[in-house]
């Protein structure tokens, strides 16, 4: 085979991944489902309008505040040294894989008008009544999807922001300028891609968002259009309608990343491979010290406490009702003798496969897009993130309609890994493109005209540029995969328990300690795995 | 770097190989799809398939897309093509729904003469049912002193946030809870829920995370089903979570199976639907399912903390699965004011 044949068939393969492991199915479901009367039922709802906005609401108020610790976080992982430092990155990224109903859990134990803050504010105040209403109302929802987003945030930005260029930030302080100047004039204009970005997906996942809007918002008057897809697939019965909304909700979230990408296209010109390594500071100013400790603060607060108080709770046994509680090992014991290893080791294969699929056809994508104007990357960019908008409950639907009207036969397990997949794909694509964006143009066109191919190109150029994104994409895609629930429940095969399956398991069948056991060890594996990918990371490319 | 590539190609291309293969035959084994909670580990599923299998010599093959409602969307979905020859969890509110997708063939076991009347809530002779079980405000005694005995009494001023129900959209304990206002209340379901709202602390999506908060000090009351402090006591000897029995009745819940249309296996099917009557499936249910099981067998110690209410409700599953959704509208008016 030619190089140029077989450079032919490596960039075609993204394509024909996506379109058979997404478009296809969905066409073939969306063929049978879409009707626009449907659409126009739905919109002649009363409530639905203030649904549809609501929807916007919470997505906007949770990218938002996600945003402030999340640039303060990335801020400090790239200007501070401190022990532990790849450990703390590693536990930040654990929100993120955390099954809705563990994070709730976590929340009630911590939070709850019955929970550790409020508990103790009465023991220690002699109060009747908890003092803390946090649960229950809109800042809950906010709050909650903080925890979920904001290490998103502080990934995608702190790796973008690690390898931003030197040069001007070294000019500008060479001709004296103060670092908020620097700050504002060279380092902001370079990492507002990667911000605007972070921003863009934390806004569609919340936008998507339902479960614990609902129980930790305190009810339906906090509903989102997810909740209304779920209501006409289960209790109606109504395929076609829920499809139609599926697609109403692609196009918001998609009219959002489109925006973006354009955007971004335009604004991010400075490029260069002279990335900075930044001193780390030992000493700091009044300022930077405070803006430390709040962090550090948040840190505890938010994302390290609700963590801690499932593992607490996990090795708390009371043997009645009464009696006090005991350190044990017996939810692990229960556990580890009714599952054995099969769900960490059924988690850890998927979520593996899922991050090698993902980062290739990412990587081959873009590698592809390169060379393309802006107007057709900005479109192929969308067509790729496609996924994103749609609801994994009509994803889920669409493989079991084209697995039964083709009758194929596909592995199972096969079959969920390409779900997960084209799931996760759009927030790979992402990570992996705000870092190709920033190559220079000028290195591949010399690199090709004395004579690189495409290969060579990709391997020697443009991967070692890009590694920062392939990392923290394949992070990503690994602590999601690790979480996810809903499509794997639809679509796996029989006895194939993951961990997030396992908790589900349990808490349908009242085992609660028990299933924060299996939190535990979600959280303990998810550590110990983003730190070895990290790690591995940094080493091999 | 290059072997990451490597192996992505080798993946891809083995994917799209097998995924190439048309199905050769249609599954040797029964085909039975049920909702998760009844395969799961905890589950009757794992004690109950292998016992028929080795009773009967069929072989089964377990397929659970979801909970189930999910089961039946799959069902509605494979309606021209199906997969699966016995369909279990079709409830007394999803019946009319799944009979009018015409996705179940007609059966009557000779096992149903066994059975209270009462019971057969599928009165055009699709769906068998194997438990039942009644909706109830489970409260924590050590909180509250005098139990509610009527929906009237859940209004108390006294009980302001103290109540954890679950959303009729995305739940089925929450959709009974609807079903058993309207049946109480008639067309002022919705005055009722009016009054209630300033008591409820929260309407969680599904029963689990209700269930949770409930069991963490959340709130007192919470909705769930008569059986749950059987479990308490069972597995936590404890009896300070009780079932309120309502006066006016509390509202029922009945699951049934049935035999998928299309389905190649109609003598294995038959077998499987006797065998869900049988006493060897029905003792398994009490403390796997959380159920009452249909036949009238010795029930275990703990269930004598499974309270059966003199008198229940229940409307007519014809008259539910055509306004159900009128309902959920009304409802989420009242409840969103």
């Amino acid at each position: 085979m030619t190089v140029k044949k077989s450079a032919a068939v490596f960039y075609s393969l993204p394509f024909l991944f996506i379109l058979f492991a997404f478009y296809f199915p969905l066409a073939n479901l969306l063929i049978s489902g879409v009707s626009p009367s449907s659409l126009i039922n739905i919109f002649s709802e009363s409530y639905f309008k203030s649904v549809f906005i609501f929807t916007l609401k919470q997505a906007f108020f949770s990218a938002f505040f996600s945003m402030i610790p999340g640039l303060t976080g990335a801020y400090i992982l790239v200007n501070f040294n401190f022990p532990f430092k790849n450990i703390i990155k590693s536990i930040t990224l654990v929100p993120f894989v955390l099954p809705s109903i563990i994070v709730v859990l976590g929340f009630v134990l911590l939070f709850g008008n019955n929970g550790l803050i409020n508990s103790a504010a009465m023991k220690l105040f002699d109060l009747e009544k908890p003092p803390f209403l946090i649960l229950y109302s809109f800042k809950a929802i906010i709050l909650a999807h903080v925890f979920y987003n904001s290490p998103l945030f502080i990934r995608i930005v702190s790796s973008a922001w690690e390898r931003i260029s030197g040069d001007i930030i070294e000019a500008a302080e060479s001709l004296g300028a103060t670092k908020l100047r620097v700050f504002i004039t060279a380092v902001l204009p370079q990492i507002l891609p990667p911000v605007i970005a972070a921003f863009s997906l934390i806004f569609i996942l919340c936008f998507m968002s339902f479960s614990i809007i609902l129980v930790l918002g305190g009810g339906p008057k906090f509903t989102t259009l997810e909740v209304e897809i779920y209501r006409l697939v289960r209790i109606s019965m109504d395929i076609r309608a829920a499809c139609s909304l599926s697609v109403l909700q692609s196009f918001v979230t998609l009219s959002f990343l489109f925006i973006y990408s354009f955007y971004q296209k335009k604004t991010s010109m400075i490029y260069s491979d002279n990335f900075r390594i930044p001193e780390k500071k030992s000493s700091s100013s009044l300022l930077q010290i405070i803006l430390i400790v709040l962090f550090f603060l948040f840190l505890f607060i938010i994302i390290i406490m609700p963590l801690a108080m499932i593992i607490f709770e996990s090795f708390r046994f009371k043997s009645s009702h009464a009696g006090n509680a005991v350190f044990s090992l017996r939810w692990y014991i229960k556990s580890f003798s009714e599952l054995g290893f099969r769900p960490v080791k059924n988690s850890l294969i998927l979520a593996s496969v899922n991050t090698l699929l993902t980062c290739a056809v990412s990587v081959a994508a873009l590698s592809f897009l390169q060379r393309k104007k802006t107007v057709m990357k900005v479109l192929i960019e969308t067509f790729f993130a496609m996924s994103l908008g749609v609801s994994s409950i009509i994803l889920s639907l669409s493989y079991m309609k084209a697995v039964s009207d083709f009758q194929i036969e596909i592995q199972p397990l096969v079959l969920l890994s390409m779900l997960h997949s084209v799931i996760f794909l759009p927030l790979v694509f992402k990570s992996i493109s705000v870092f190709y964006d920033k190559i220079d143009r000028s290195i591949i066109e010399s690199a090709e005209s004395i004579g690189a191919d495409r290969r060579r190109i990709l391997f020697t150029i443009e991967l070692p540029l890009v590694r920062g994104g392939i990392i923290t994409g394949g992070v990503l895609a690994f602590a999601l995969s690790m979480g996810e629930i809903n499509s794997t429940l639809m679509i796996a095969p029989d006895r194939f328990t993951t961990i997030p399956v396992a908790i589900y398991r349990l808490i349908g069948s009242y085992n609660f300690s028990q299933a924060c056991a299996m939190g535990s060890i979600l959280i303990v594996t998810c550590v110990i795995s983003f730190f070895l990918i990290d790690k591995s990371g940094r080493i091999e490319l | 770097m290059k072997n990451f590539i490597i192996a992505f190609l080798i993946v891809f291309l083995l994917m799209f190989s097998v995924s190439c293969s048309k199905k050769s035959s249609v599954s040797e084994n029964l085909v039975i799809y049920a909702y998760d909670s009844f395969i799961s580990e905890w589950g009757p599923g794992p004690i109950v398939f292998p016992l028929f299998e080795e009773k009967t010599g069929i072989k089964t093959e377990i397929v659970s897309p979801g909970d189930s409602g999910q089961v039946l969307s799959r069902l509605i979905l494979e309606a021209e093509k199906p997969e699966a020859d016995i369909v279990i969890g079709i409830d007394n509110n999803m019946a009319q729904k799944a009979i009018s997708a015409g996705i179940l063939e007609k059966y009557t076991s000779d096992a149903l003469s066994n059975i209270d009347d009462n019971l057969i809530f599928d009165k055009s002779g699709h769906i068998t049912p194997y438990d039942y079980g009644f909706f109830a405000i489970i409260y924590d005694s050590e909180k509250i002193s005098v139990p509610p005995s009527s929906l009237d009494d859940l209004l108390d001023r006294s009980y302001s946030k103290s109540i954890i129900l679950m959303d009729p959209r995305t739940s089925g304990p929450g959709l009974g809870f609807l079903l058993w206002t309207v049946k109480a209340y008639g067309d002022d379901f919705t005055e009722y829920w009016k009054k209630l709202s300033p008591n409820i602390l929260t309407i969680s999506e599904g029963w689990d995370s209700g269930y949770g908060l409930f069991v963490n000090g959340e709130a007192p009351m919470v909705l769930s089903y008569t059986t749950s402090p059987a479990y308490h006591l069972e597995y936590e000897n404890s009896e300070i979570y009780k079932a309120a029995v309502f006066e006016n009745g509390n509202y029922m819940h009945i699951e049934g199976a049935a035999i998928v249309k299309g389905s190649k296996k109609r003598e294995e099917a038959e077998k499987f639907i006797d065998f869900i009557l049988s006493e060897d499936f029905q003792k398994e249910l009490p403390l796997t399912n959380w159920m009452f099981p249909v036949r009238d067998i010795p029930l275990p110690d703990s269930y004598r903390a499974a309270l059966k209410p003199e008198k229940y409700l229940l409307l007519d599953s014809r008259t539910a699965a055509e306004n159900i959704d009128s309902w959920i509208k009304e409802w989420l008016t009242a409840v969103r004011d």
